[in-house]
């Protein structure tokens, strides 16, 4: 999508046109489902804070400056400037969750992470290579969301707004209002965690169809 | 180059991020040692796994709900730019001066807004802790005074007296109060018409299956 285009849907949209509005949405509602979706499991509270991030980037539409011209460092593309509203919300709403998981009993659970990384039996199989295939199967994508569950919430963002949104280090910093840096020697840490989480896990065995 | 050093940069590496000398450091580690080579091997499994996890996708009734969010957000002012043309959006018309009574978000960066306000459902979520709190606490204290009162000692009623008073009650009953009353009050649409004979014997055959 050229960035002009969206410059001009956007300036559409503070314009008040609802057109151009409801055309944004369609265009990022996807995107940002999607980086909400793999923070949250909840999917009612997913879709709340979908329209939560909708709901304030109308409201806050009037103070966005589009990037111009395009390419102008000083200002957030909208889709950046969307994942951010998305983001606070969504980190916002697992820190609020948090505190009272504080008080579950399952806060008092032993935690698998303090178990030795032994790095045996990692490798898929061959006839599970695809891992498409492997995510067919419904306790491989607990195993992947479980795994991803044992990061904190930030370091999960970072991780699934580089692997999951193909975003690069300068945006991911830009929304996540972090050096680049920092975006650097999380996303490693946060690779490591989540390498040690899947090990402790190993994939689900296929059953062979008869 | 060590292994600890090496899978430090095996992230930015997995990401095209490191510089032309520690790229080739990197590239030479790999090619000697089968440790870190596996490592990253591990590392673009998860990349992988993550990637494959399923889409999400925005469904009509989201859409709908987020209309009608973006419609009760309205404010009441009146809208100072007429409207161009028919929208194929009808909810979203929010102005953005009708907006501007919000708090604007930063931009440029600084991350949006917080949560304020209470005027979407998931805002009044995030601000009801403190209401709780507060209702717990007076529940706490109407219990607390209830059991007080409930401590006071009843007043003292000899025996004799309790026995003359269910005796001069029970001497004040009317024996055939009961049956008239019951009589009287008794319509007669409680009790089943058997003039019809059809019902009658729907009657009887559902108390047979019973």
């Amino acid at each position: 999508m050229p960035e002009a285009d969206e410059i001009q849907l956007v300036r559409r949209a503070k314009a008040g046109e609802q057109e151009a509005f409801g055309l944004l949405v369609q265009r990022h509602g996807k995107a940002v489902l999607n980086l909400i979706d793999k923070m949250i499991r909840d999917r009612n509270i997913v879709e709340d804070l979908w329209q939560e991030t909708f709901v304030r980037a109308l409201e806050n539409l009037h103070s966005y400056e589009p990037r111009t011209p395009p390419g102008n460092e000083t200002s957030p593309s909208f889709v950046s400037w969307l994942y951010r509203i998305a983001s606070n919300l969504t980190l916002d709403e697992l820190r609020r969750r948090g505190r009272w998981r504080m008080f579950s009993w399952s806060s008092l659970k032993p935690q698998r992470t303090d178990e030795p990384d032994t790095g045996e039996d990692y490798d898929l199989p061959a006839d599970q290579l695809d891992t498409v295939a492997v995510l067919e199967s419904r306790e491989n994508i607990q195993r992947v969301r479980q795994a991803l569950a044992t990061l904190t919430p930030e370091w999960r963002m970072m991780l699934i707004m580089r692997e999951y949104q193909d975003l690069p280090y300068e945006e991911i910093a830009e929304i996540l209002n972090v050096p680049i840096g920092t975006v650097r020697s999380r996303l490693a840490r946060a690779r490591e965690q989540l390498r040690v989480a899947l090990l402790q896990s190993p994939p689900q065995k296929r059953k062979a169809h008869t | 180059m060590t292994c600890q050093h090496c899978q430090e940069l095996l992230s930015p590496h997995l990401d095209s991020v490191l510089s032309h000398e520690e790229e080739q450091n990197v590239l030479a580690h790999l090619a000697q040692c089968m440790g870190c080579a596996k490592y990253l091997s591990q590392l673009e499994q998860n990349r992988q796994l993550i990637r494959a996890l399923p889409m999400a996708e925005v469904t009509n009734v989201m859409e709908a709900q987020l209309r009608a969010r973006v419609q009760s957000s309205k404010p009441a002012l009146p809208a100072p730019v007429p409207q161009a043309q028919v929208s194929l959006v009808e909810g979203f018309k929010v102005q953005s001066q009708q907006s501007a009574i919000r708090l604007p978000p930063p931009l440029g960066g600084n991350p949006p807004a917080p949560p304020v306000g209470g005027q979407s459902a998931l805002g009044a979520r995030w601000h009801s802790w403190p209401m709780l709190s507060f209702g717990t606490v007076a529940t706490c204290a109407a219990s607390l005074l209830f059991y007080f009162a409930m401590m006071q000692a009843p007043p003292k009623v000899s025996a004799e007296e309790v026995v003359a008073s269910m005796d001069q009650l029970i001497g004040s009953l009317d024996p055939d109060e009961g049956e008239r009353v019951i009589t009287e009050e008794t319509p007669d649409e409680v009790m089943p018409d058997w003039s019809d004979e059809t019902d009658r014997e729907l009657f009887e055959n559902e108390n047979e299956q019973n």
